[in-house]
C-alpha cells in the first residue's frame, strides 16, 4: 500500500503482516514513515493506494476499533485531569462499565509501573510518568492489537526493561503487537524487525537472521548495511 | 449515548478542574455589563455654554438646560479662541436679530445638547412672550405615556438584552473554540478519532456538556443582571433563560464547527473576530431602519440577531412564547445545521 500527506508520498509499496501473538517492531530512523504507517494501520489516515485489513476487517477498523489499542507518539492525555479521570474517559468511550474499570485500572497501572496518584492531575506528573500513563489508556481496555508508536522514549532503563516485559507477557497471552523504535537495542526484543528507510521497507526478519544476513555484529550495523545498498543501488541505476 | 455522556462528562470534570475559567465565564459578561449599565446609564449632559452679549431674560432660559458662561465684551468675542480649551461646548452670542451659535463640534453628544438647549430657550421666551395665546397658537400641554417600559428608561435598558446575549455567545464560543484546539495540539484529538466513538456522538457529547455549562452560565448571569444590576424584565423569566441557553448551543456549535478550520489558538481568535464582529454589529444595537436593504437583509441571516430580538421582544415587551416563537425556532434551525456540518466536518476527519 501506498500512503501521502497532500501530494507528498510518504510510504511506497509497503507489504507488511502483522503474525498474532508476536511482537513486531517498525525500526528506522525519524521522519521516515514509522508514524504514517501506524496512523494508516488504527485509521488515523487513509492509505493512497492498497489494502489495510486489521484483524479481518479493511481498514479503517471501524468495527474492530474496540480491539485495537494505540498509543500515539505525543502523551495525548488531557493535562488537566487526574491520570484516574484520563483512564475512567477514554474506558467509556471503549464501552467499558465502571465495574470493569475499578477491576482493570489497578492491573494496567501495574502493568505500566505507575504507582496510583490519586487526585494528581497529568500537568503535575513527569514526562516519564505521562508517557505510563498514556500506554496504560492503550492497554485498558484489553485490545488484541496493540499499535504503539515509540512507547519508551524518554523512560529511564528500568521502567523500559520492565515494560518490555510486560508486552512479552501481553504477547504470550496472545496480544499482536506493532511497536516502531529508532533505538536499535530495542528492536532486538521483537520477534520481527521490519527496517523502515525513506518510506519503504530495507530488510524484514528476526532479529537474528538479519544480523545474519547483513553479515554484521549487530542490528544497528545490519540496517547500515542495508540502508548502504539500498543509496547504492539507486545511485547505480541513476547512472 | 454512552460514548457522548462520557465526553459531556469529561468537560464538566475539566472545568471543575479549572475554577479560573468558570468564574470568567460568568464574572466576565456581569462585569463588563456593569460597566456599561454605568457608561449608559449616566444622566444627561449638561453642556457649558459661553453668552456673549446676550440679555439676561436668554441667559436665565439658557441656564436650565446649560452650564452658562458669560464672556465679557472687553475680552475676546471670537467664539474660535473661547472655544479652543475645550471647556466650553458652544459659544452663543447675539447678533442684530440673530442668534449666532458656534458649536465646539468634535463630540456628537456636547453638540446636540448644546443645540438642544439653545432651541428650548429660544422655545421658551417664546412661549413666555406670548401668555394666553391669544395672537399665537393655542397653548397645547403633552402628556407622553409608554406602552412598554417608562420615561425612566436609559439607553443601557433598550441594550441589555441584546448584550446579554452577545457576551453569553463571545465566551461559550472562546471556550469551546479553544477547547477544540488544545485537545487537536494535544494529540488527544487522535485518541478520539480511533476510537470507537462515532462523529455525532463526539459532536453531541461536546453540546452535552458545553450546554450544561452554558446552561448555568447564563442562569447566573441572568441572576445578575436582574437582580444586581436592575434589569428591566417585563417577560418571563424562564423563557429569558431558554433564549440564552439556545443562543449558547448555536455559538458552541459553531466552535467546534470553527475548530475544524483552526490549527491553533491563535487562529480561533482570529476567526471569532471575523465571524463575532459583523453579527454583533448588525445584531440590534445599532438601529437598521434606515441602513441599506441589503444590510437590513444581512442581519436576519445571523443567529445573533434573531436571539437578541426574542430577548428584547420578552425582556422589554413582555413577549409570550407566541410573539418569540419564530426567532426562538430560527436560532434552533441555526444550531440544527451548524450541529450537522460539525458532525460532517468530524465524520470527514475519521475516515481521512
Amino acid at each position: 500500500m501506498c500512503a501521502a500527506y497532500g501530494k507528498t508520498e510518504v510510504l511506497h509499496d509497503i507489504d507488511l503482516e502483522l503474525p498474532p501473538g508476536r511482537i513486531t517492531g517498525l525500526v528506522g530512523p525519524s521522519g521516515h514513515g514509522k508514524t504514517t504507517l501506524v496512523s494508516v494501520i488504527v485509521g488515523a489516515l487513509r492509505a493512497k493506494s492498497g489494502t489495510v485489513t486489521v484483524l479481518g476487517e479493511p481498514a479503517p477498523p471501524r468495527r474492530v476499533k474496540d480491539n485495537v489499542g494505540f498509543m500515539p507518539q505525543s502523551e495525548a492525555l488531557y493535562a488537566d485531569l487526574t491520570g484516574d479521570e484520563n483512564l475512567r474517559f477514554f474506558g467509556a468511550l471503549y464501552g467499558m462499565t465502571a465495574a470493569q474499570m475499578a477491576e482493570r485500572i489497578p492491573t494496567v497501572l501495574k502493568q505500566v509501573s505507575l504507582p496510583q496518584q490519586g487526585g494528581k492531575v497529568v500537568a503535575e506528573y513527569s514526562g516519564g510518568m505521562q508517557r505510563r500513563l498514556s500506554l496504560a489508556v492503550a492497554l485498558l481496555h484489553e485490545p488484541r492489537l496493540l499499535v504503539l508508536d515509540e512507547p519508551t522514549v524518554g523512560l529511564d532503563p528500568a521502567h523500559r526493561v520492565a515494560l518490555w516485559a510486560t508486552f512479552r507477557q501481553l504477547a504470550d497471552d496472545g496480544a499482536t503487537f506493532l511497536v516502531t523504535t529508532h533505538v536499535m537495542d530495542e528492536a532486538a526484543n521483537c520477534d520481527t524487525v521490519v527496517l523502515i528507510h525513506d518510506g519503504r521497507v530495507l530488510a524484514s526478519g528476526s532479529p537474528e537472521d538479519l544480523v545474519a544476513n547483513s553479515g554484521t555484529a549487530n542490528l544497528e550495523a545490519a540496517f547500515l548495511q542495508f540502508e548502504a545498498a539500498q543509496t547504492g543501488t539507486k545511485e547505480d541505476g541513476n547512472a | 449515548m454512552r460514548n457522548a455522556m462520557a465526553l459531556a462528562k469529561r468537560i464538566l470534570q475539566q472545568f471543575r478542574h479549572d475554577p479560573r475559567t468558570v468564574a470568567m465565564l460568568v464574572v466576565a459578561p456581569v462585569f463588563v455589563m456593569w460597566l456599561l449599565s454605568i457608561i449608559l446609564g449616566s444622566p444627561g449632559f449638561k453642556p457649558t455654554v459661553a453668552a456673549v452679549g446676550l440679555p439676561d431674560q436668554m441667559v436665565q432660559a439658557l441656564e436650565n438646560n446649560a452650564t452658562v458662561v458669560q464672556v465679557d465684551a472687553n475680552s475676546t468675542t471670537d467664539p474660535a479662541d473661547i472655544l479652543t480649551d475645550r471647556s466650553i461646548d458652544a459659544v452663543v452670542a447675539l447678533d442684530g436679530t440673530t442668534l449666532q451659535v458656534t458649536v465646539e463640534g468634535s463630540n456628537a453628544t456636547h453638540n446636540r445638547a448644546s443645540i438642544a438647549a439653545v432651541q428650548q430657550a429660544m422655545a421658551s421666551m417664546t412661549q413666555a412672550a406670548q401668555p394666553g395665546g391669544q395672537q399665537g397658537p393655542p397653548q397645547a400641554t403633552i402628556d407622553i405615556s409608554y406602552l412598554h417600559g417608562s420615561s425612566d428608561w436609559g439607553s443601557f435598558d433598550f441594550f441589555g438584552p441584546i448584550f446579554i446575549g452577545v457576551f453569553v455567545f463571545m465566551f461559550v464560543f472562546i471556550t469551546s473554540g479553544m477547547s477544540l484546539v488544545t485537545e487537536r495540539t494535544g494529540g488527544t484529538m487522535e485518541r478520539l478519532l480511533v476510537s470507537p466513538i462515532k462523529a455525532w456522538q463526539l459532536v453531541a457529547g461536546y453540546c452535552i456538556g458545553f450546554g450544561v455549562a452554558a446552561a448555568i452560565q447564563s442562569v447566573l448571569v441572568l441572576a445578575a443582571s436582574i437582580l444586581l444590576l436592575k434589569f428591566p424584565n417585563e417577560g418571563q423569566t424562564w423563557l429569558v433563560v431558554v433564549i440564552t441557553f439556545s443562543m449558547a448551543l448555536v455559538s458552541m456549535a459553531l466552535g467546534l464547527l470553527v475548530s475544524a478550520l483552526a490549527k491553533t489558538a491563535f487562529q480561533v481568535i482570529q476567526l471569532m473576530i471575523l465571524l463575532l464582529v459583523p453579527q454583533i454589529l448588525v445584531s440590534g444595537i445599532f438601529d437598521l431602519s434606515t441602513a441599506p436593504r441589503w444590510m437590513q437583509i444581512l442581519s436576519q441571516c445571523f443567529p445573533i440577531t434573531h436571539g437578541a430580538n426574542a430577548l428584547l421582544g420578552v425582556m422589554l415587551r413582555g413577549d409570550r412564547f407566541s410573539g418569540i416563537g419564530l426567532d426562538l425556532g430560527i436560532v434552533w434551525a441555526f444550531f440544527v445545521v451548524l450541529f450537522g456540518l460539525a458532525t460532517m466536518s468530524f465524520a470527514r476527519r475519521q475516515t481521512r
